[in-house]
Protein backbone atom coordinates (compact mmCIF):
# COMPACT_ATOMS: atom_id res chain seq x y z
CA UNK A 1 0.00 0.00 0.00
CA UNK A 2 1.35 3.74 -0.63
CA UNK A 3 0.72 6.41 0.88
CA UNK A 4 0.73 10.25 -0.01
CA UNK A 5 1.81 13.04 2.24
CA UNK A 6 2.83 16.70 1.84
CA UNK A 7 5.19 16.53 4.48
CA UNK A 8 8.64 14.41 5.18
CA UNK A 9 11.10 14.04 7.84
CA UNK A 10 14.37 15.16 7.01
CA UNK A 11 15.79 11.68 8.18
CA UNK A 12 14.55 10.89 4.49
CA UNK A 13 17.64 13.12 3.35
CA UNK A 14 19.45 10.99 1.58
CA UNK A 15 17.00 8.87 -0.07
CA UNK A 16 14.84 11.81 -1.87
CA UNK A 17 18.38 13.21 -3.22
CA UNK A 18 18.60 9.58 -4.90
CA UNK A 19 15.23 9.43 -6.26
CA UNK A 20 15.27 13.40 -7.93
CA UNK A 21 19.22 13.64 -8.96
CA UNK A 22 20.02 9.99 -9.31
CA UNK A 23 17.46 8.03 -10.53
CA UNK A 24 18.20 5.56 -13.50
CA UNK A 25 14.89 6.18 -14.75
CA UNK A 26 15.57 9.94 -15.77
CA UNK A 27 17.17 8.53 -18.94
CA UNK A 28 14.49 8.40 -20.53
CA UNK A 29 12.11 11.35 -19.64
CA UNK A 30 15.94 13.83 -20.10
CA UNK A 31 14.04 15.63 -22.74
CA UNK A 32 10.95 16.68 -20.60
CA UNK A 33 13.00 16.90 -17.43
CA UNK A 34 15.49 19.97 -19.79
CA UNK A 35 12.13 21.43 -20.43
CA UNK A 36 10.86 21.59 -17.16
CA UNK A 37 14.42 22.84 -15.80
CA UNK A 38 14.30 25.59 -18.53
CA UNK A 39 10.89 26.93 -17.90
CA UNK A 40 11.07 26.54 -13.60
CA UNK A 41 14.51 26.22 -12.52
CA UNK A 42 16.34 23.57 -10.88
CA UNK A 43 14.62 21.45 -8.43
CA UNK A 44 16.79 21.74 -4.94
CA UNK A 45 16.01 20.02 -1.62
CA UNK A 46 15.24 22.66 1.15
CA UNK A 47 15.23 21.37 4.93
CA UNK A 48 12.19 23.91 6.70
CA UNK A 49 11.28 23.36 10.61
CA UNK A 50 12.93 19.50 10.24
CA UNK A 51 10.95 18.79 7.28
CA UNK A 52 11.81 18.67 3.55
CA UNK A 53 10.45 20.55 0.51
CA UNK A 54 11.71 20.92 -3.23
CA UNK A 55 12.02 24.36 -4.00
CA UNK A 56 13.31 25.02 -7.81
CA UNK A 57 15.54 27.65 -8.96
CA UNK A 58 12.65 30.43 -9.90
CA UNK A 59 10.16 32.35 -8.27
CA UNK A 60 7.65 29.98 -8.71
CA UNK A 61 6.14 28.78 -5.70
CA UNK A 62 5.37 25.10 -5.52
CA UNK A 63 3.78 22.10 -3.88
CA UNK A 64 5.53 18.63 -2.78
CA UNK A 65 3.92 15.48 -2.81
CA UNK A 66 5.33 12.40 -1.63
CA UNK A 67 4.38 8.83 -2.00
CA UNK A 68 5.76 6.38 0.85
CA UNK A 69 5.48 2.39 0.56
CA UNK A 70 3.45 2.24 4.12
CA UNK A 71 3.47 -1.89 3.90
CA UNK A 72 7.02 -2.49 5.09
CA UNK A 73 8.36 -1.01 8.37
CA UNK A 74 10.18 2.85 8.48
CA UNK A 75 7.57 3.44 4.94
CA UNK A 76 10.45 3.59 2.05
CA UNK A 77 10.13 6.95 -0.17
CA UNK A 78 9.15 5.82 -3.64
CA UNK A 79 7.81 8.77 -5.75
CA UNK A 80 8.18 12.28 -5.37
CA UNK A 81 5.78 14.56 -7.15
CA UNK A 82 6.35 18.65 -7.36
CA UNK A 83 3.28 21.06 -9.00
CA UNK A 84 2.19 24.55 -9.06
CA UNK A 85 -0.88 26.11 -9.68
CA UNK A 86 -0.98 28.21 -12.88
CA UNK A 87 -4.02 30.18 -13.19
CA UNK A 88 -6.82 27.54 -13.28
CA UNK A 89 -5.10 24.49 -13.64
CA UNK A 90 -2.66 22.51 -11.13
CA UNK A 91 0.96 21.83 -13.46
CA UNK A 92 2.46 18.96 -12.96
CA UNK A 93 6.21 20.20 -12.65
CA UNK A 94 8.69 17.13 -11.61
CA UNK A 95 7.47 13.42 -11.23
CA UNK A 96 10.57 11.05 -10.13
CA UNK A 97 9.64 7.27 -9.01
CA UNK A 98 11.39 4.44 -7.67
CA UNK A 99 12.75 2.00 -10.12
CA UNK A 100 10.82 -0.82 -8.64
CA UNK A 101 7.87 1.49 -9.66
CA UNK A 102 9.02 2.39 -13.14
CA UNK A 103 6.54 0.84 -16.03
CA UNK A 104 8.78 -2.11 -16.16
CA UNK A 105 9.88 -2.39 -12.46
CA UNK A 106 9.17 -5.47 -10.02
CA UNK A 107 6.11 -3.39 -9.04
CA UNK A 108 4.80 -1.38 -12.46
CA UNK A 109 1.18 -3.53 -11.75
CA UNK A 110 1.01 -1.47 -8.84
CA UNK A 111 0.21 1.57 -11.80
CA UNK A 112 2.06 4.80 -9.47
CA UNK A 113 1.88 6.94 -11.92
CA UNK A 114 -1.77 6.77 -11.88
CA UNK A 115 -2.32 6.61 -8.41
CA UNK A 116 -0.30 9.98 -8.13
CA UNK A 117 -2.19 11.86 -11.28
CA UNK A 118 -5.56 9.89 -9.41
CA UNK A 119 -4.25 11.89 -5.80
CA UNK A 120 -3.80 15.02 -7.49
CA UNK A 121 -7.30 15.36 -9.08
CA UNK A 122 -8.49 15.02 -5.61
CA UNK A 123 -5.97 17.62 -4.52
CA UNK A 124 -7.07 19.84 -7.56
CA UNK A 125 -10.97 19.17 -6.88
CA UNK A 126 -10.48 20.82 -3.23
CA UNK A 127 -8.57 23.63 -4.47
CA UNK A 128 -11.37 26.65 -5.11
CA UNK A 129 -11.16 27.60 -9.12
CA UNK A 130 -8.64 24.73 -10.17
CA UNK A 131 -10.96 22.99 -12.90
CA UNK A 132 -7.82 20.72 -14.29
CA UNK A 133 -4.62 19.33 -14.19
CA UNK A 134 -1.81 19.83 -16.66
CA UNK A 135 0.98 17.29 -17.26
CA UNK A 136 3.81 17.97 -20.32
CA UNK A 137 4.36 14.89 -22.41
CA UNK A 138 6.34 13.78 -25.13
CA UNK A 139 7.53 16.63 -26.92
CA UNK A 140 6.88 19.16 -24.63
CA UNK A 141 3.20 18.94 -25.30
CA UNK A 142 0.74 20.35 -22.60
CA UNK A 143 -2.22 17.23 -21.61
CA UNK A 144 -4.94 19.14 -19.57
CA UNK A 145 -6.82 16.57 -17.62
CA UNK A 146 -10.18 17.88 -16.51
CA UNK A 147 -10.54 17.09 -12.52
CA UNK A 148 -14.49 17.91 -12.22
CA UNK B 1 -20.67 8.29 -13.99
CA UNK B 2 -24.03 8.51 -16.05
CA UNK B 3 -24.75 8.27 -19.44
CA UNK B 4 -26.19 11.62 -20.86
CA UNK B 5 -29.86 11.01 -21.86
CA UNK B 6 -29.04 11.20 -25.70
CA UNK B 7 -26.22 9.28 -25.90
CA UNK B 8 -26.96 5.61 -27.13
CA UNK B 9 -25.59 2.94 -25.06
CA UNK B 10 -22.08 1.79 -25.29
CA UNK B 11 -20.99 -0.76 -28.25
CA UNK B 12 -17.89 -3.06 -27.81
CA UNK B 13 -16.81 -1.53 -31.30
CA UNK B 14 -16.82 1.81 -30.36
CA UNK B 15 -14.75 1.95 -27.29
CA UNK B 16 -12.38 -0.25 -29.17
CA UNK B 17 -12.12 2.61 -31.61
CA UNK B 18 -11.97 4.98 -28.57
CA UNK B 19 -9.29 3.08 -27.40
CA UNK B 20 -7.24 3.10 -30.68
CA UNK B 21 -7.70 6.57 -31.49
CA UNK B 22 -6.04 7.16 -28.08
CA UNK B 23 -3.17 4.64 -29.19
CA UNK B 24 -2.95 6.72 -32.44
CA UNK B 25 -2.63 10.09 -30.45
CA UNK B 26 0.12 8.90 -28.03
CA UNK B 27 2.04 7.31 -31.33
CA UNK B 28 2.26 10.54 -32.80
CA UNK B 29 4.11 11.59 -30.16
CA UNK B 30 6.68 8.43 -30.27
CA UNK B 31 9.33 7.60 -32.21
CA UNK B 32 8.26 5.35 -35.75
CA UNK B 33 10.03 2.08 -34.21
CA UNK B 34 8.42 2.69 -31.08
CA UNK B 35 5.17 2.55 -31.98
CA UNK B 36 2.34 0.90 -30.26
CA UNK B 37 0.31 -1.72 -31.70
CA UNK B 38 -3.35 -1.48 -31.99
CA UNK B 39 -4.11 -4.67 -31.25
CA UNK B 40 -6.68 -6.27 -28.00
CA UNK B 41 -3.21 -8.42 -27.14
CA UNK B 42 -1.26 -4.75 -26.50
CA UNK B 43 0.32 -5.10 -22.97
CA UNK B 44 -0.05 -1.53 -20.86
CA UNK B 45 2.40 -2.01 -18.48
CA UNK B 46 4.89 -4.76 -17.35
CA UNK B 47 8.43 -6.57 -18.87
CA UNK B 48 6.58 -6.94 -21.97
CA UNK B 49 5.38 -3.99 -22.79
CA UNK B 50 6.49 -0.52 -24.72
CA UNK B 51 4.42 1.71 -22.74
CA UNK B 52 5.55 3.68 -20.43
CA UNK B 53 4.48 5.21 -16.70
CA UNK B 54 3.57 8.95 -18.70
CA UNK B 55 2.22 7.24 -21.81
CA UNK B 56 -0.34 5.23 -20.11
CA UNK B 57 -1.54 8.10 -18.05
CA UNK B 58 -2.08 9.72 -21.38
CA UNK B 59 -3.55 6.97 -23.29
CA UNK B 60 -5.97 7.07 -20.22
CA UNK B 61 -6.87 10.40 -20.38
CA UNK B 62 -7.21 10.34 -23.68
CA UNK B 63 -9.62 7.36 -23.48
CA UNK B 64 -11.37 8.90 -20.61
CA UNK B 65 -11.90 12.49 -22.82
CA UNK B 66 -13.06 9.83 -25.73
CA UNK B 67 -15.27 8.37 -23.81
CA UNK B 68 -17.31 11.65 -22.21
CA UNK B 69 -17.21 12.85 -26.17
CA UNK B 70 -18.99 9.94 -28.06
CA UNK B 71 -21.03 9.06 -24.64
CA UNK B 72 -21.24 11.64 -22.95
CA UNK B 73 -20.00 10.35 -20.14
CA UNK B 74 -17.59 11.66 -17.06
CA UNK B 75 -16.00 8.47 -16.86
CA UNK B 76 -12.61 8.51 -14.21
CA UNK B 77 -10.76 5.14 -15.61
CA UNK B 78 -8.28 5.49 -13.06
CA UNK B 79 -9.39 5.36 -9.42
CA UNK B 80 -9.45 3.42 -6.30
CA UNK B 81 -12.05 1.36 -7.67
CA UNK B 82 -9.39 0.34 -10.30
CA UNK B 83 -6.37 -0.20 -8.20
CA UNK B 84 -8.14 -2.27 -5.89
CA UNK B 85 -8.59 -4.29 -8.15
CA UNK B 86 -6.75 -7.93 -8.17
CA UNK B 87 -6.85 -8.44 -11.92
CA UNK B 88 -5.57 -4.58 -13.01
CA UNK B 89 -7.93 -3.45 -16.27
CA UNK B 90 -4.98 -1.62 -17.44
CA UNK B 91 -2.48 -4.68 -18.06
CA UNK B 92 -3.84 -5.05 -21.51
CA UNK B 93 -5.89 -2.85 -24.03
CA UNK B 94 -8.84 -6.01 -24.08
CA UNK B 95 -8.61 -5.67 -20.07
CA UNK B 96 -9.19 -2.13 -20.68
CA UNK B 97 -12.12 -2.22 -22.90
CA UNK B 98 -13.98 -4.72 -20.53
CA UNK B 99 -13.39 -2.51 -17.73
CA UNK B 100 -15.09 0.41 -19.69
CA UNK B 101 -18.07 -1.78 -21.10
CA UNK B 102 -18.17 -2.62 -17.70
CA UNK B 103 -18.80 0.89 -16.25
CA UNK B 104 -20.32 1.88 -18.90
CA UNK B 105 -23.12 -0.72 -18.65
CA UNK B 106 -23.79 -0.29 -14.98
CA UNK B 107 -27.28 1.20 -13.44
CA UNK B 108 -26.60 4.80 -12.98
CA UNK B 109 -29.18 4.36 -10.10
Amino acid sequence: MVVFSSRLDRSYHENLQKLLFFNPNQAQVAPEILRAIERYGEPRIAVIDDRLRVALGSPTEVQTLFVLEADQPGARLVGVVVYTREEDTLVVVYVALDEAYAARGMKAQRLLFLRIVDELRSVARRIKGVGSLTLFCGGGVARRIRVR
Amino acid sequence: MKLTETASMPDTQEIQSIIFAAIDELNVQREADRQVEKSLDTKLFGKDSDVDSLDLVNLIVSVEAGLAERFGAAVTLADERAFSRKSSPFKSVHSLLAYIEELLGEDPT
